[in-house]
């Protein structure tokens, strides 16, 4: 679905547009085809990054703690990927996931993150709440030792 | 042996797959003339902004339907050279470039 989104021409218009004020502001990007232009690429290297990985042993590094809270321990932390090697301006392209294990994760979704924080946009909210929520279902149902648990704090 | 963890995703996967393999492999399969649509699409949307342009305003310019602008903004649709031609002509720019190697 997140991929489906970043590949659609249509969604990244109507995308752009509603967040301009956010490209200008924090990418100084002021074409909306470069935008665009560069979401396909971005979308199209993370794609080959997921589908050339040997993700039964590699993906430690793929993903990195979401804040400092998560890099304390990596026992359920909160994660993100994204395409590390971009030219010109940083990836705004984002999979989130939680970390259960050594290279065992489970992805909750995934944003166009434009803001520094995910706190300052409703869709990028949206996204550290889901994160919050498989947290606390996977630690309801035991899945991860609680004696190692670090509590979350505000990104 | 399975951890405690994967089985418990084991437990709780969904019954409907996921289509992200099958769909990202069909578009590194079309990467090649999927870029030509996604540059058509990305001009466009440039021409739309330099002209403070709606899909409505570049479909009655294009004399199109505005399912077709959708289309071509999709960036996934597999346009004749005719049609990027009356595309190009009607707009007066220039959606392919060709690139000496």
């Amino acid at each position: 679905m997140l991929f489906r989104d970043w590949t659609n021409g249509e969604f990244l218009f109507d995308f752009f547009m509603e967040n301009m004020e956010d490209l200008k502001g924090f990418f100084h990007i002021e074409r909306i085809d470069q935008a665009v232009s560069d979401t396909f690429d971005d979308a199209e290297a993370l794609q080959e990054l997921i589908l050339d990985f040997p993700y039964t042993e590699n993906l430690d590094e793929l993903f990195i703690p979401l804040d400092i809270t998560d890099s304390r321990t990596r026992e359920l932390s909160r994660e993100k990927a994204r395409n590390w090697d971009r030219d010109r301006h940083t990836s705004w392209l984002r999979v989130y996931a939680i970390r259960l294990e050594p290279n065992v994760y489970v992805v909750t979704g995934g944003a166009i993150k434009l803001t520094r924080t995910m706190q300052e946009r409703g869709h990028t909210m949206e996204q550290l709440e889901k994160l919050n929520r498989c947290k606390a279902y996977l630690k309801a149902n035991g899945v991860f030792d609680q004696d190692s648990f670090v509590e979350l704090t505000n990104e | 042996m399975a951890s405690k963890a994967i089985k418990f995703l084991e437990a709780h996967q969904s019954e409907t797959p996921s289509r992200f393999v099958e769909e990202a492999t069909w578009r590194r399969e079309n990467a090649s003339w999927l870029r030509w649509s996604r540059q058509l699409a990305a001009t466009l949307m440039g021409y739309m902004q330099d002209h403070g342009m709606k899909r409505a305003d570049l479909a009655a310019l294009l004399g199109v339907s505005p399912q077709y602008v959708s289309k071509l903004l999709s960036g996934t649709e597999n346009l004749s050279f005719k049609s990027i031609a009356n595309i190009e002509d009607k707009l007066g720019i220039t959606c392919m470039a060709m690139v000496n190697a």
